[in-house]
């Protein structure tokens, strides 16, 4: 019997799974990001009020505070345990994998998020009342301690890609200290600060009680941690160099969704980090409520888009070379091409009408199996509309032969009798669901779609995962 | 499951049951706050004319009650990590299970957090009741959403029979006998937690003390006891109704001492409550009692409801799993940072007492 845990696997109608937790993880990962940076930035502005040399600091970092508890406790909390709450949703195996493998990672993480949350929360209910002296030590312990949950998810996070040594020893700290952990860290803070800078460039253009002069000497200083911008370019080269080769493909023309994301991103960061050297940073220009909006939109998007392609350039894994992005491992696939992807799945069918034949059954349950997790059929992302000019013998080898049909795909799981019944399921939907259909169980085609089965293999069609020496078809 | 809770266990599963339990009393300490914090608020913003007790009660929970969600959920993570390590299938499967209220949490959880700091504007302030009842009624609603949502969610995880047909037939409810009990012993138990910490509250907050009267101190000490009585009674209830083959675990060995630490705690703090009612203020003895059954009655019950998880799991499955687990590293570091950031945690707070009592007026912000 296999090992693979079964889960129930609920269908979002024409929504794509990935398309909810991308949306939210964005909406997390910039919040959480703006509430680093802001930690900084105000660790700085305290200081420059200490030293005298920004007299309206003190009471800006106050307005700041008011307004990243409001944003980044209340929502970057809730979204953050969300994140939990929807990864199970789609992908509970993942989840669980990385939490047994790290748990005592997101342990660590949780107690400097607790530090977080109480210094932070100090300063905010008290911080008027406070000594500079003890303001500022709760300051850089609230972004010490934020900035090391950056550090602790941020390995795991990175992992997911690249998991390095992990694959052969499954060391922890071989898995943490992963050949992307320092350059997605590194760049990650940057973007934190930039993030912030820029939000605080709204929040001083919407405080009352600022004279014009006073709002352009906070935008100065606000402005100055964007030069960390700069370091954009050679950051992102590093974590460049550092993914899979054929992830760098995917990014550089391979798959033009990841290549126009990319490059979205990449001239929206361009953008803002030309605007605050040249204008803001260099001309000392003074940024309105509506520039900087604009510009923290831009940062957003370009956020955004970075993390759409980091997730993207993961396939066809969601743990790299280790767990396919439908929660199969190598070892499973081999296994349910022997037994079966439906047999031993306890969970039936959900159907608002029953379909003609039993056939057509197995193929919508092999459906929810193997492809539901990324695809709709009929939705977004859908089967139905990706396969509409595919004859139905193209169907049969291109589902055998996944992994090679598109590299970003996993190998099919299941015995060519699945296969089959997925091929004349969807061949169903695109005869507009008849209620006769008659099945098809022809011993010939079976055998050759095991025989393209077996010359697919159950490997991965990356570039790195192919056998040396194997054909490229 | 013969030797007292988690001897009789594993290794590694004792060690995970044993993390688990102390997060999550702290993570019940303040969920206990919050649940039973909003639905005072909520009862005293329709009184007409609140009395000086109620009020002094009221405004305290007003304005802590956003910090004290902000703890229930960081403190809620440690938990909700460590539960998906004991009890990965079950708990993924019956949140999956009941997807759309799982989900409906998040927005919820937003919704009322939000809603808690709205709560101390004075643009709320300024206007009418029915406003600030329509107000402390959705974050009660909200809250008692994701108590009653919780609750199902962890009966069924325990009900692995029902998964299959469930599923199949598409269901949206849990129909389970146990939830109205369980659910009563845990909310209406929270008042007693309420009232245990408003009183360190009080105690801690500089010059509120002289604020709470002897009315005051009867009104939170009468809440208490009747929380104690009225979550003994249910307790009592979902004890009875649990299946004989769970009952008998709970009663034994393994769940028996901590059932008789948790009905100690309960009488430890009627006692407190009782004397610190007559004296009509909180001395030493009453405080170290109440504190004491608190922390025995939570501890005690948390203990409970996981043997009565562990009777209904496939032991040997999930303490595999728990082998695999702990072959991971990083337990010895988890323990220093956390022994570091408590202190760290502990030294912020009491350098802004210092600093707060020291001179200065206690003077909180409003939002």
């Amino acid at each position: 019997m296999s090992s693979f845990p079964y889960y129930p696997v609920n269908d979002l109608g024409p929504l794509m799974k990935g398309m909810v937790i991308g949306g939210l993880g964005i909406f997390h990962v910039f919040v959480a990001q703006m509430a680093i940076g802001g930690g900084m930035l105000m660790c700085y502005l305290q200081w420059l009020h200490q030293k005298g040399k920004c007299a309206n600091a003190r009471r800006f970092v106050d307005d700041y505070f008011r307004v990243l508890v409001l944003v980044s406790f209340v929502a970057g909390a809730v979204t953050g345990v969300g994140m939990w709450f929807t990864t199970i949703q789609i992908s509970p195996r993942t989840i669980g994998v990385m939490i047994r493998e790290f748990h005592w990672i997101w342990a660590i993480e949780w107690t400097f998020f607790s530090l977080e949350v109480v210094s932070g929360y100090l300063f905010y209910r008290y911080g008027k009342q406070l000594s500079d002296r003890l303001r500022l030590r709760l300051l850089v312990l609230y972004s010490t301690a934020a900035w090391f949950s950056l550090f602790w998810i941020n390995g795991i996070l990175a992992w997911q890609l690249t998991p390095g040594s992990w694959l052969e020893t499954h060391s922890v700290w071989g898995g943490f200290f992963n050949p992307s952990f320092w350059p997605s860290l590194f760049f990650r803070t940057v973007c934190a600060l930039a993030e912030a800078s820029l939000a605080a460039c709204v929040l001083i253009n919407a405080v009352h009680g600022f004279t014009r002069d006073e709002q352009a000497e906070l935008i100065g200083v606000c402005a100055r941690p964007l030069g960390a911008m700069v370091l954009m370019p050679l950051l992102g080269l590093w974590y460049f160099s550092t993914i899979p080769a054929d992830s760098r493909g995917w990014m550089t023309g391979g798959s033009v969704a990841m290549t126009m994301f990319l490059a979205l991103s990449v001239a929206m960061s361009t953008f803002i980090g030309a605007y605050a050297v040249f204008a803001m940073l260099r001309q000392r220009l003074y940024v309105n409520g509506a520039t900087a909006t604009l510009l923290l939109t831009l940062a957003f998007l370009a956020s955004a888009g970075g993390e759409f392609v980091r997730e993207g350039v993961r396939k066809p894994f969601t743990i790299r070379e280790y767990l396919y992005s439908n929660s199969l491992t190598p070892d499973d696939v081999a296994e349910m091409r022997r037994v079966g992807c439906t047999t031993n799945d306890p969970y039936p069918l959900r159907l608002t009408q029953p379909l003609p034949n039993p056939q057509l059954e197995m193929g919508a349950h092999a459906f929810r199996v193997q492809c539901s997790v990324c695809h709709t059929l009929q939705g977004a992302n859908a089967v139905v509309e990706l396969t509409a000019t595919w004859s139905l013998d193209q169907k049969r080898l291109n589902i055998a032969q996944l992994q090679r049909t598109k590299p970003f795909m996993p190998p099919f799981a299941g015995t060519a009798e699945e296969l089959e019944a997925l091929a004349q399921y969807v061949t169903w939907i695109h005869a507009g669901r008849p209620s006769e259909w008659a099945e098809s169980r022809q011993p010939e085609v079976i055998r050759q779609i095991q025989q393209w089965l077996d010359v697919a293999g159950t490997g991965a069609g990356t570039v790195a995962s192919r056998p040396a020496g194997s054909p490229a078809h | 499951m013969s030797a007292p809770f988690p001897f009789g266990f594993p290794l590694a599963t004792a060690i995970y049951l044993a993390v688990y339990i102390v997060t999550l009393v702290v993570h019940v300490l303040f969920m206990n706050y919050v649940l039973a914090g909003s639905s005072y608020v909520l009862l005293t913003s329709m009184t007409r004319r609140p009395s000086e007790s109620t009020t002094v009660w009221r405004k305290l929970l007003v304005d802590w009650l956003s910090f004290a969600t902000g703890l229930a959920i960081t403190a809620g993570v440690a938990p909700l990590l460590f539960v998906q390590i004991l009890y990965q299938k079950q708990f993924y499967s019956s949140n999956l299970l009941l997807s759309h209220r799982w989900m409906s949490i998040l927005p919820v959880l937003l919704v009322c957090f939000y809603l808690l700091y709205l709560l101390k504007t004075n643009w709320l302030a300024a206007r009418g009741a029915l406003w600030r009842i329509g107000v402390c009624g959705v974050i009660f609603v909200g809250f008692s959403f994701i108590a009653w949502s919780w609750t199902e969610n962890h009966l069924l995880s325990l009900d692995q029979a029902e998964w299959a047909s469930f599923y199949g037939q598409g269901k949206m409810l849990y129909r389970n006998g146990l939830l109205p009990s369980r659910l009563a012993m845990w909310f209406i138990g929270a008042f007693a937690t309420l009232a245990c910490m408003l009183m360190w509250q009080v105690k801690w907050t500089p010059g509120l003390s002289g604020e709470v009267t002897g009315a005051a101190w009867r009104q939170l000490g009468s809440i208490a006891m009747a929380g104690i009585v009225l979550a003994g009674v249910a307790c009592a209830i979902f004890l009875a109704t649990i299946p004989a083959a769970t009952r008998s675990h709970v009663l034994g060995w393994t769940g028996g001492p901590y059932l008789a630490i948790a009905m100690l705690g309960a009488v430890l703090q009627l006692a407190g409550w009782w004397k610190l009612v007559r004296e009509r203020r909180p001395s030493t003895s009453s405080q170290a009692m109440i504190t004491a059954g608190c922390v025995a009655t939570i501890g005690g019950m948390a203990v409970i409801r996981e043997v009565v998880r562990l009777a209904a799991s496939d032991l040997p499955a999930i303490e595999a799993h728990h082998r695999e687990a702990l072959n991971s590293g990083g337990l010895l570091l988890f323990l220093f940072f956390f022994a570091a950031n408590a202190a760290v945690i502990i030294w912020c707070g009491v350098q802004v007492r210092r600093a707060v009592t020291g001179g200065l007026s206690h003077e909180p912000n409003s939002q």
